[in-house]
């Protein structure tokens, strides 16, 4: 009976694996597409990018060569695969896409990112984790310019995003399940990463909340690095349509108060009118409160430590003291934010999803108009500090 | 005589309904049209494991008192023999349907998420290949596959709920309970259809697990463990999607993983997908064998495999019929979902509560 029962195991696990092979086409005719990047084409509406991947099965083991990079326009996304499926001597397969770029002007209204989510997305079975980024240049350009030597492969350079935005909160991450998401619901709009190619002023974008002479945005850092892309700050949505962008200084505290931040180095200005840093770190998760009544009120209760590396910019400053000043850049930065996105309609700090817990039934879900709410919502920032160093003296004193 | 009914221990006995309870509750719970008014999935799973629980108590509570071996001789005791051999007949019908509505659903994420390119008709073929032997392999097989499947498939459940949790938002449950009691009671008659067949194999196959009594203990412990877990992977699912998306899905566990963040997760989807396959086969064949043996006890046919053989083709039939794009099949399947829970149970009170006007009669020991 043992040997009948691992035999049934064994013959289950077979048929498993039998259905892998319902086509005589092998892995190494598939051309697997990493990312996408949308633009705007010349002769037809959209130009498509994409960057593909091939098994390198001449070497003998399962990983996949270099990327190449092929465009094609199309008036939508399967007119362009047909384009590239006939210029190609491989198949298309969308399985292993993590990367989704799209140039900013696409998103002047909300039809692009809706054809994206509806048809195109469920025809061509990409996957639910795949990122968007918004492109402040050419999305081609993007991809192209993330292209190096190293090569780490797209699904670990996604990896990597995920850990950046966590540890410098420079950039928010948004996949396609959150955007389908805010599309189903409406109670909440999205933060996509801002990314751009090394240039003078790349699409011309600046800031939404303004006031920060070097903003960090894709394409406007001082930087000199082996790859052209840039990543750094965040686009804002209202309901699918972009709206407006944040330097990644304003992302930090956008991340940290939608709890979505483990640490990073956020720039103050300090007392003597010098730049400095202070690395900030989450105490606990962000509790977002939300109280009803005619003028609704938001609290976000913010508990975060702090440590100060440059103990020297603050001279004859007690703990208490430098631990208020921090609360209290942080709280007039916040209100600055808050107010920049409610008057853009952007319910990037996902107001609208505390909102739900006021509805009992679906009738009363589907007549809330969160963005009417949202308009008339005040933010109170509870903002606690502790500071795991003295202002006046060094880390390793 | 060849019924391949043998006897299982008490281990592969709850194993095998709890994982055919998991698995159907995972795929079966979850219509597109139950999300109408918000996700109660996680409440009428709860219901519909205790009402399945409470309906096989009192048939196996009626099975002792009148000392009947197994379900067929229930049915002969309380109508006499030719209603009970209408009866037995219908729950062999009803087994064969409720082998298949998952396994359509399995077919559909096939289908739709890995083998883009293949037909559902071939995808079936494989289906077919491993009902067969399982089913007619009978009960033993059947008992000691599912000890040693169980426990992978539940980990593999487990690991998606655990690769959901940096997703989970409690929001998304709201509006809790929306939809109301005439919504609830629906759902939960979908539930009862996750929970009572296995429930139902258990007295069906009632020498197998030595006698009604032993089989109330087994089933009472697997309707716990197997609805305890069913009730978190749908608050997992609830959590992760908002009733208005789960409205718009078809697969919302398969989707749960692939939605999930990027790095060494990625192609993790498909390797839990195949072992939920195995566990879901498993189960099939095992309800399949369930209406071959009520089939032959009914007829009285001494031979399981004829019937175990036409009942694994006609359950992949009505899998691939199930994928007709024809508004009559839909109303079945939705006529099959909502209502066969509710017939179950009428299969299993109508005799008891007939049983229960009759004088005690208890089976000496040796013939259980």
């Amino acid at each position: 009976m043992r040997i009948r029962c691992l035999m049934l195991a064994a013959l289950l696990a077979l048929c498993a694996c039998f259905s892998g092979c319902l086509r005589d086409t092998g892995i190494d005719q598939y051309a697997y597409v990493s990312a996408i990047g949308f633009d705007r084409g010349e002769k037809l509406p959209y130009k498509y990018t994409c960057m593909l991947h091939r098994i390198d099965y001449q070497s003998g083991q399962s990983r996949l060569a270099g990327a190449e990079i092929v465009t094609a326009e199309g008036s939508s996304l399967f007119e362009a695969i047909n384009t590239l499926s006939a210029s190609l001597p491989l198949q298309l397969s969308f399985v292993r896409t993590v990367l989704l770029v799209a140039e900013h002007s696409l998103l002047s209204d909300d039809t692009f990112l809706r054809q994206l989510i509806n048809t195109a997305l469920p025809s061509l079975f990409i996957r639910y984790n795949a990122s968007l980024f918004v492109s402040l240049s050419s999305a081609e350009q993007v991809l192209r310019g993330l292209h190096t030597e190293l090569d780490p492969g797209l699904v670990k350079m996604q990896e990597n995003f995920t850990t950046y935005s966590k540890d410098t909160g420079l950039i928010p991450m948004v996949n396609l399940m959150t955007i389908s998401e805010s599309f189903a619901d409406g109670a909440f709009d999205i933060a996509a990463p801002l990314c751009g190619v090394v240039s003078d002023s790349p699409g011309g974008m600046q800031d939404s909340v303004g006031e920060d002479p070097y903003a960090y945005l894709g394409g406007n850092l001082h930087t000199v690095t082996d790859m052209d892309t840039e990543i750094a700050g965040a686009a804002i949505f209202s309901g699918g349509r972009m709206v407006g962008t944040l330097s990644g200084q304003n992302t930090q505290l956008l991340q940290m108060a939608v709890g979505e931040f483990d640490r990073a180095h956020v720039r103050f200005g300090s007392a003597q009118a010098q730049e400095i840093d202070i690395l900030l770190k989450r105490r606990s998760k962000t509790k977002i409160i939300l109280s009803g009544g005619e003028r609704p009120v938001v609290t976000f209760q913010i508990r975060i430590a702090a440590f100060i590396e440059q103990p020297d910019m603050f001279p004859g400053m007690r703990a208490e003291q430098a631990e208020e000043w921090i609360r209290s850049v942080l709280e007039q930065r916040y209100l600055r934010l808050y107010a920049a996105c409610r008057s853009l309609g952007a319910d990037v700090f996902g107001i609208g999803t505390e909102m739900a817990l006021w509805c009992n039934t679906a009738e009363q879900m589907e007549s809330l108009d969160v963005k009417a709410v949202y308009a008339q919502t005040e933010a109170v920032f509870d903002i606690d500090v502790k500071l795991t160093n003295a202002p006046d003296t060094s880390a390793i004193e | 005589m060849n019924l391949r009914q043998g006897r299982i221990g008490n281990q592969e006995a709850i194993r095998l309904a709890i994982l055919i309870g998991v698995t159907n509750s995972a795929f079966l719970i979850g219509r597109r049209e139950s999300f109408q008014t918000g996700n109660q999935s996680y409440l009428s799973v709860l219901t519909g494991a205790a009402v399945s629980l409470v309906v096989f108590l009192i048939a196996a509570r009626a099975m002792q008192r009148r000392g009947c071996g197994n379900l067929q001789e229930l049915y002969a005791d309380a109508l006499g023999t030719v209603p009970a051999m209408l009866l037995g007949l219908l729950t062999s019908m009803l087994f064969v349907s409720s082998a298949a509505l998952p396994l359509v659903r399995v077919l559909f994420t096939l289908h739709r998420y890995i083998f883009v390119d293949s037909g559902v008709d071939m995808l079936a073929i494989y289906v077919l290949i491993a009902l067969l032997p399982l089913t007619l392999f009978g009960l033993e097989a059947l008992g000691r596959t599912a000890k040693m499947v169980c426990v992978p498939v539940l980990a593999a459940f487990l690991l998606m709920i655990l690769l959901g949790l940096p997703d989970y938002e409690v929001y998304r449950l709201y509006p809790l309970i929306g939809g109301g009691t005439v919504s609830l009671l629906l759902q939960t008659g979908i539930a009862v259809l996750c929970f009572l067949p296995q429930l139902m194999l258990l007295l069906i196959c009632g020498r197998g697990v030595h006698g009604a009594g032993n089989a109330a203990r087994l089933g009472g412990f697997a309707t716990a463990i197997g609805g305890g877990f069913s009730v978190l992977l749908q608050l997992a699912i609830g959590m992760v999607f908002s009733y208005r998306e789960l409205g718009r899905m078809y697969s919302p566990v398969y989707q749960l993983v692939m939605s999930v963040r990027g790095g060494w997760q990625m192609r993790l989807d498909k390797i839990l997908l195949f072992i939920w396959v195995i566990g879901i086969l498993l189960g099939a064949a095992a309800l399949l064998y369930a209406a071959s043996l009520q089939f032959c006890l009914s007829f009285r046919l001494r031979d399981v495999r004829p019937a175990g053989a036409v009942f694994s083709c006609v359950c992949t039939a009505l899998v691939l019929l199930g994928h007709e794009p024809y508004a009559h099949v839909d109303l079945a399947v939705t006529v099959l979902l909502r209502f066969s829970g509710l017939a179950l149970i009428g299969l299993l009170l109508l005799p008891s509560l007939f049983s229960f006007f009759r004088k005690e009669r208890r089976l000496c020991e040796s013939a259980v």
